[in-house]
């Protein structure tokens, strides 16, 4: 599974985290999720789509500002096999 | 199309759908299954009187969860319950973990009681879908529409999920599928653009 860096934070309970992701236009995502979705400082995002440097991922849930996909620099990405 | 609640029953055995914890026989309907009550709550802060306070969701730099941080109240049920006054409005969990595989084919929807709607209490503002690949607790936006004060209690019955079946697998379910090969398929997915990705043949497609 795909990861992308975020920063964590505490969630509203204590299952979940609260995650911001830099997107392609330098924007902050922020985004609920479930703790178990993280690793370190990276959520897991399958990715979707690539067009040139920038990468779309699908988040687990919907943002704070509505968006399921982001487009997200390569270098924000963590692939592994 | 709706599972009943032996294939809901089938989908746990097989991991198809995970609940944690396990729900108990008495939480099934015919086709649907129940979830309870979790103890934490949020509860919107009233807006003191001559304040005039504007939530801009469109605004790129709002922030819904710092929002509901500074400005909802985090309580937990006690032991005597939660009074829900008529008007009120609160966000609530599932005491249950929800996790929907993402090749298990299946989507989910939150729906409230009919012994709770009948009071007035509604579980969901608009957004009762819960999506393939969906893990965690169920976040309730719980609104009380009717005149009487409800108390609500930890762990009781709180709303039902109507498990359907999707068709196919979503895109999400086979990212990562080309890592690591060569050839024509990994070609496509690591240079095409994100249009490329709607000509992947069917025959590709995991069960």
């Amino acid at each position: 599974m795909t990861r992308v860096r975020c920063l964590v934070q505490e969630g509203l309970v204590s299952s979940e985290r609260i995650v911001r992701i830099k997107t392609s236009e330098g924007r902050q995502e922020e985004v609920a999720v479930s703790a178990s979705q993280i690793r370190g400082s990276a959520l897991e995002a399958p990715v979707i789509g690539r067009e040139g440097g920038k990468i779309l991922i699908e988040l687990p849930r919907e943002s704070s500002s509505g968006r399921w996909r982001l487009w997200v620099n390569k270098d924000q990405l963590i692939e592994s096999a | 199309m709706i599972l009943t609640d032996r294939e809901i029953q089938v989908a746990l055995a097989t991991g198809q759908i995970k609940i944690n914890p396990t729900p108990t026989e008495d939480a099934y309907s015919s086709s649907s299954l129940d979830l309870s009550l979790g103890s934490k709550l949020r509860i919107w802060k009233t807006t003191p009187g001559g304040v005039d306070s504007v939530v801009s969701p469109a605004d790129p730099n709002f922030r819904v969860l710092a929002a509901v941080e500074e400005m909802a109240e985090a309580r937990n049920i006690g032991p005597n319950g939660y009074i829900l006054e008529p008007g009120s409005f609160l966000l609530a969990w599932t005491a249950e973990s929800v996790e929907l595989p993402i090749r298990s084919r299946l989507a989910a929807r939150v729906e409230g009681k009919s012994s709770l709607a009948r009071l007035g209490i509604g579980v969901h503002v608009t957004a009762p879908t819960i999506h393939a690949g969906f893990r965690g607790l169920i976040q309730l936006e719980v609104c009380n529409h009717g005149p009487l004060r409800v108390k609500l209690a930890h762990r009781m019955p709180v709303c039902q999920l109507i498990f359907e079946q999707t068709l196919g697998t979503p895109e999400k379910g086979y990212a990562g599928q080309f890592l690591g090969q060569s050839g024509e398929g990994a070609a496509q997915r690591s240079s095409g653009s994100s249009r490329s990705r709607r000509s992947r043949p069917s025959s590709r497609r995991p069960k």
